[in-house]
């Protein structure tokens, strides 16, 4: 124990400090990202596996996230129809997704990034069950 | 064109007149005081053809017509220049004995014995083939007269017997009346109307004297009628015969029965009353109508193009004839011309005895105005016979000059007026000859203008010009140039027409060409080309049948010109060939599309475009080579294309909604993929 | 008893050491005076005895404790340093209050009454109200003194007090220390190279070179160098070499009170005098803090020039970054979404979408970033400064028990003010005028943490500074550096990013502050233009809170460290 006066911080306790922070830091960060995804338990789409045979994913629930191409067909009792583009393996998929009338309140815009939990219907076209903006 | 012979168009009762007036035709100068003032309408009024020979037209029956050509006298005038000359010894023994006749009668020397000698050799000159027994009915009637000379003078001879009784009858009468014979005498010519005068007992007294008186007197009366009677009878037979003669331009019999006539009745009495008697006796039959000579303008060479100066006379004669040709001008009369070659077509209508007959009467009784005595007749047949003998000269005059247009015309006039006089008969074969050709040249220039046959026309023209000094060729040439313009127009607008597959032009235009001209060689030329054409097309047309059958659309477009002209007048290929260029132009357009873009480096916009067309026609191996080419360069869009539409097959909506969403990704102007998009997404919204 | 036994202080790599074998005893009730030509040594040597500097062989004792093993409390210690260590903005009895308030606990009544007592004993009483800043020279040290004085320390440690001081407040200064030094057992030891009326002093130690060349009565000292006069010795020290002079002292044989029964004695008698002065406590980590805080806030309202300029900044630049959007922020036209209308249609809406994104988004986010940027570079003026200005002081009051914990408490509360001033007043300037969307309270958050993670980051920076100017430049360069490397202008490498992103608490703001644009077109917008990708706001947040720690706990362990002059 050294004298008051000249109290000294040893540079590994300094250094171990801030790397305590750190790993703080991105621990908490990795873990708030993860909770920024309300569908992280969900299981992520393989826009192959769709592109390939999306019959075969029939009745599947799946999370997507996409921009907004545009609007395919709508039609006011069931639901909008809408183009999105997935990136996936840094390769842009445009997929189709059906927003049905129940999740009408989300404002919906082109160029505009959501993330959507899917089921994929009889025909093997994505339902959103769920949408917001990612 | 015209030959301008004066044809006397006569019809069977009017050939006297005709006769009279052709006499004055060409020579005024020669038919002298004799000729009537033909020009005064009211002369002859309309029933005696009137001739005008300044416009070559005639007037008779109320009608106008043209005497240029008459077949009828065309042929009898060939006919005589074809025969031989009447130069054989009966011939000219006959012409002897005719002469002889006409000296005995000659006056002067007329004596009974001289006349009872002409009467012997009217027998002996009847025997002549060529006098057609006209001296026998002469020597006939001769011998009548005398028959009826001697009734008459059995009858002077009963009624002086009659006097002689009439006489001693009156003397009686007059004894038994004693008082009342002198105011009987004064009342002598009406003894009937005094007889209220007379006593019951004179009455009764000269009763029968009165009876036999009457008697006398009414016998006395027949008597002199019959006597009367004979003679007019007589002299009417006789008058009749010689105009009958005088009828058939036999003018030397006529003048024989006119020296006749004047020997036997010495009376002085040249008086024709014959024609009024005849016309009266005829029984004339008002509902029979008359004879009606019918002339019909007839226009061989109807064509268009000509000069105005045409124009008119192409219409306005060739109106009357035929529909098809009057629809011809009236086609043209746009063009401002026409033309026509005329001629005369003549004919008579309702020929039958009884309009014969009263014909005849009309026609004897217009004679019996205008001719009043056997002397006035006389002399017309001198007049004649003097005429038809100047016309012999005068043609040989002008063929020794070669101007056969003229001398032929002269012996047509001369021949008409005086068939069967010596001077013309006796013409030689070869003096007739020129004429002969000439006339033969011209009838077959006017036979070539009627067939429209315009080489032989022309060539005909050429050659008559050369035989004829004065033959006027500038009139048919001008027709016959015309012709073959038009000629030429007309097929030049076929051609055209042929060209441009309208055929319905063609057919008119053709067939016009072919009736100007039809002999016409360029015509020939130009059908030919256009029957080589049909066979052209015919090939045409199988192989565009073949074409289509193999569906090689790309060599039937490559060879469209040949194809659209071939197909022209059939509307189900001409539709087919429609249907493959609208094809293969669709894939040539996708193909230039397609060209251009892949130029730009588009080769996804270039694929789909030649898919496009592709679609439309699958068969094309231009479209199938860029297809193929453009896939590979194109191969991420085509490979999502296609898949989007196997996805689609399989009823794989979502997957393919999403193929063709990435193909639309690769290439946003993608119509496939847009459609495909549209397409599912429509199902899917349902 | 204050022993000092063969202490050696010897800089690494320096060949002569500092001070060489220096063993001295002071006994209790004791005015020493350290002698010596400059740079013998002298205050070095105080140092050591203070604990300032660490001496590298030797041992010192105080009352019988070896003070390696158990430093005595800091209230028994008075070290008057030759540079003030006055708020000069607070007068006279603010500076003896706060200083009491710092260093003993106690009812105000009994820190009122001491402070008048340390008045009346230095002579300051008349003085009370005068601000220190217009404070002579004599009136300082009196001041600085009067401040020791407030802990009645046994040892009390004069460095050069009475040095450039006229002779009367010299004399003066000299008799003040001297009475102290008849209280209550106490031991003053003063440096000074005054050598007039040493007969003042109990024990003279003379230095030379570190070495210890004399050590006793007044009375020997003309005899022992074998001159006439005081005033003489610095020329015969000259004369030969401090090593002789050393060996000389040491050779010298010693007088019997340096023995280890007296030193025992003498430990015994003190260890009733400790029991007796235990009753002085240190006041409360809070207290402590409170206090430091009430000093911080009364002197920064004291001193017109800082409260402008902080002011000017919170006003102008808000204002600055409204000037991009005085009339509020465009409205965003939507992209028709249609698959009916044309590729070039959509082509054409596209591009009229991407300009007006380009721009519409390029002035979002620049607003955003601005208004970070110039928290920033704001909270980075709060306390670049903040604790190098102040350091010796600091390190003084550390030494006279101020525990650094508290320090930074108070000083972080203090710099809180200003950065919830300058967060609060941004966010709502920027927001009134541009009518930025969203939660208030969201948009605060971030720039609230921003602030405050700079300022703590600054602090740090300040706190290890070993001067104003590095700490200037230290605090510039992570402010200046916020903007390139946050993503928000040009987007970094990714992999450069992804390792540069954690520093940069701009980025996490601007990521935080944009998110609650969320909702709005104008975020979607800003992500058209930008490729940095966008933190989630939570994440952001947690991120400038670890900053803020982490600039807390770095200025917390510099300003632990011990930075003397």
């Amino acid at each position: 124990m050294s004298r008051r006066a000249h109290q000294k911080t040893p540079s590994s306790l300094l250094f171990g400090l801030v790397a305590v922070f750190f790993l703080f830091a991105a621990g908490g960060a990795f873990f708030l990202q993860k909770g920024a995804n309300p569908y992280r338990t969900v299981e992520p789409l393989k826009p192959n596996d769709y592109f390939e045979n999306a019959n075969s994913l029939r009745g599947n629930i799946y999370q997507v996230e996409g921009v907004i191409l545009n609007a395919l067909a709508q039609n006011p009792e069931k639901g909008r129809l809408f183009s999105i583009v997935v990136t996936s393996e840094s390769k842009k998929w445009p997929m189709p997704i059906f927003i049905p009338s129940k999740l009408r309140q989300i404002n919906l815009q082109k160029n505009q990034s959501y993330r959507a939990k899917v089921r994929v219907d009889d025909a093997g076209i994505l339902v959103a069950e769920e949408i917001q903006k990612s | 064109m015209k030959l301008k012979p004066h044809l006397f168009t006569l019809g069977c009762a009017s050939v006297l007149a005709a006769s009279v007036l052709g006499q004055e035709g060409d020579s005024k100068a020669a038919t002298g005081g004799a000729r009537p003032g033909q020009m005064n309408p009211g002369f002859l009024g309309r029933d005696v053809p009137v001739m005008d020979p300044g416009s070559d037209t005639s007037t008779f029956d109320g009608k106008l017509w043209n005497m240029n050509n008459n077949r009828l006298f065309r042929s009898r005038f060939e006919k005589y220049l074809n025969a031989p000359a009447e130069t054989s010894e009966a011939d000219l023994e006959y012409e002897k004995t005719i002469n002889e006749i006409l000296s005995l009668l000659s006056p002067g020397k007329v004596t009974t014995a001289n006349v009872d000698a002409a009467w012997k050799l009217l027998p002996k000159a009847s025997e002549y083939r060529s006098d057609a027994n006209l001296c026998a009915s002469m020597a006939d009637v001769v011998y009548s007269v005398w028959l009826a000379k001697n009734e008459v003078a059995r009858l002077e001879m009963a009624n002086r017997t009659l006097q002689r009784e009439k006489s001693a009858l009156e003397w009686n009468y007059r004894m038994n009346l004693g008082s009342s014979a002198k105011s009987m005498t004064q009342t002598g010519t009406n003894p009937t109307t005094q007889s209220s005068i007379l006593s019951p007992e004179d009455e009764a007294r000269v009763e029968p004297i009165k009876e036999a008186l009457s008697d006398v007197r009414s016998t006395m009366a027949n008597n002199k009628l019959k006597k009367e009677a004979s003679i007019v009878q007589a002299k009417i037979d006789f008058q009749t015969m010689i105009i009958q003669y005088f009828a058939q331009r036999r003018f030397r019999h006529v003048l024989i029965g006119t020296r006749f006539y004047r020997a036997l009745f010495g009376d002085g009495d040249n008086r024709i009353s014959a024609l009024d008697q005849i016309s009266s006796s005829l029984p004339v039959d008002k509902d029979a109508g008359q004879v009606k000579v019918k002339a019909k303008l007839d226009p061989k060479i109807s064509g268009k193009g000509g000069s105005g100066a045409y124009a008119g006379a192409g219409t306005g004669t060739g109106a009357n004839n035929n529909g098809k040709y009057a629809g011809g001008g009236a086609d043209t009369s746009a063009s401002g011309g026409g033309f026509s070659a005329e001629g005369l077509q003549f004919g008579v209508e309702n020929l039958g005895v009884e309009s014969l007959i009263s014909a005849g009467a009309s026609g004897l009784k217009a004679l019996g105005k205008m001719i009043n005595s056997l002397g006035q007749l006389d002399a017309l047949a001198n007049e004649a016979i003097r005429d038809v003998d100047e016309g012999i000269e005068s043609y040989k005059f002008l063929l020794e000059k070669n101007e056969l247009k003229s001398a032929t015309e002269r012996l047509f006039e001369t021949f008409m007026m005086g068939e069967y006089m010596p001077s013309v008969r006796k013409l030689s074969r070869d003096e007739k000859r020129r004429a002969l050709e000439f006339t033969q040249k011209t009838n077959e220039l006017l036979a070539a203008l009627e067939v429209n046959d315009l080489t032989r026309a022309e060539d005909l023209i050429r050659e008559l010009s050369k035989t004829a000094r004065d033959f006027d060729t500038s009139k048919p040439l001008a027709v016959v140039e015309t012709a073959k313009t038009v000629s030429a127009m007309h097929l030049a607008k076929a051609k055209a027409a042929a060209a441009s597959g309208d055929k319905n032009t063609l057919e008119t235009e053709l067939r016009a060409a072919t009736e100007i001209w039809p002999r016409n060689p360029a015509l020939a030329e130009v059908s030919g080309a256009i029957f080589s054409q049909t066979d052209v097309q015919q090939q045409a047309l199988n192989d565009f049948d073949r074409l289509v059958a193999q569906k090689n659309y790309r060599q039937i477009f490559d060879d469209k010109v040949r194809y659209i002209a071939a197909t022209a007048m059939f509307p189900d290929r001409q539709e087919k060939l429609k249907g493959v260029l609208d094809r293969v132009q669709s894939a040539e357009a996708s193909l230039m599309r397609s060209h251009e873009l892949a130029k730009r480096g588009d080769a996804a916009g270039a694929w789909e475009s030649v898919e496009r067309g592709f679609a439309d026609y699958p068969d094309d191996p231009k479209l199938n080579q860029a297809r193929a080419d453009y896939t590979t360069q194109a191969a991420e869009f085509v490979r999502s294309v296609r898949t989007a539409q196997e996805m689609e097959r399989k009823r794989q909506v979502g997957s393919s909604l999403a193929w063709y969403l990435r193909a639309l990704q690769d290439y946003p102007n993608s119509e496939i993929a847009r459609d495909g998009i549209d397409r599912i997404s429509s199902e899917i919204v349902k | 008893m204050l022993v000092l036994d063969s202490i050696q202080l010897q800089i690494q790599g320096e060949e002569t050491p500092l001070l060489s074998n220096i063993s001295v005893l002071y006994p209790a009730s004791h005015f020493g005076a350290i002698l010596g030509p400059s740079g013998c040594g002298k205050s070095t040597l105080l140092k050591v005895i203070a604990g300032i500097l660490p001496h590298t062989s030797g041992s010192l004792f105080w009352q019988g404790k070896n003070l390696e093993n158990e430093d005595l409390p800091a209230h028994q210690l008075g070290y008057v340093p030759q540079f003030s260590c006055t708020h000069p903005r607070l007068t006279v009895r603010e500076n003896l209050l706060y200083c009491a308030r710092l260093r003993k606990k106690g009812t105000p009544q009994e820190i009122a009454s001491t402070v008048d007592q340390v008045s009346e004993e230095t002579g300051l009483t008349e003085l009370q109200n005068r601000m220190a800043g217009v404070l002579s020279g004599g009136q300082l040290r009196r001041l600085g003194l009067a401040m020791e004085l407030t802990t009645q320390p046994s040892l009390l440690l004069a460095d050069e007090v009475t040095s450039g001081l006229d002779p009367k407040s010299e004399e003066e200064i000299t008799e003040l220390l001297s009475s102290l030094s008849q209280e209550q057992g106490r031991l003053v030891l003063l440096v000074t190279h005054s050598l007039r009326s040493i007969e003042v002093y109990d024990s003279i130690t003379v230095l030379i070179g570190g070495r210890l060349a004399y050590s006793a009565e007044p009375r020997d000292l003309t005899q022992y160098f074998q001159v006439k006069s005081p005033e003489l010795i610095y020329p015969a020290l000259a004369q030969r070499d401090p090593e002789a002079w050393g060996q000389d002292w040491e050779e010298l044989p010693k007088p019997d009170g340096m023995t280890p029964q007296n030193i025992f004695g003498e430990l015994e008698s003190m260890t009733i005098a400790d029991e007796k002065e235990e009753t002085l406590q240190l006041p409360g980590f809070l207290s402590q803090s409170w206090t430091w805080l009430c000093r911080r806030l009364k002197i920064f309202f004291r001193d017109p020039a800082q409260v402008f300029l902080q002011l000017s900044l919170l006003l102008i630049f808000p204002a600055i970054v409204t000037l991009f959007a005085y009339r509020g922020l465009p409205e965003v036209r939507n992209m028709a979404m249609s698959s009916d209308t044309g590729v070039v249609e959509q082509l054409r809406d596209s591009l009229a979408f991407t300009i007006q994104s380009s721009r519409v988004g390029t002035l979002v986010s620049g607003l955003a970033m601005f208004q970070v940027i110039l928290l920033a570079l704001m909270g980075s003026n709060n306390s670049a400064r903040e604790v190098i200005g102040e350091r010796p002081i600091l390190e003084k009051e550390k030494l006279a028990g101020l525990r650094t914990g508290s320090a930074l408490f108070g000083m972080g509360f203090f710099l809180s003010f200003l950065v919830l001033a300058q967060s609060i007043w941004m966010t709502l300037f920027v927001r009134a005028v541009c009518q930025f969307p969203g939660n208030l309270l969201d948009q605060l958050l971030p720039f609230f943490f921003l602030t405050g993670g700079v300022t703590a980051l600054c602090l740090a920076i300040s706190s290890w500074a070993s001067s104003s100017e590095q700490a200037s430049l230290g605090s510039l360069y992570l402010v200046g550096f916020q903007l390139p490397l946050s993503g928000a202008i040009l987007a970094l490498p990714d992999f450069l990013g992804t390792l540069t992103r954690p520093f940069i608490s701009a980025y996490w703001a601007w990521s935080c502050y944009l998110q609650t644009l969320r909702d709005t077109r104008f975020y979607d917008l800003v992500r058209f233009i930008t490729e940095t990708p966008l933190a989630g706001s939570t994440v952001s947040l947690w991120i400038l809170l670890v900053h803020l720690g982490l600039g807390g706990v770095l200025a917390y362990f510099g300003m632990r460290r011990s930075q003397w002059r």
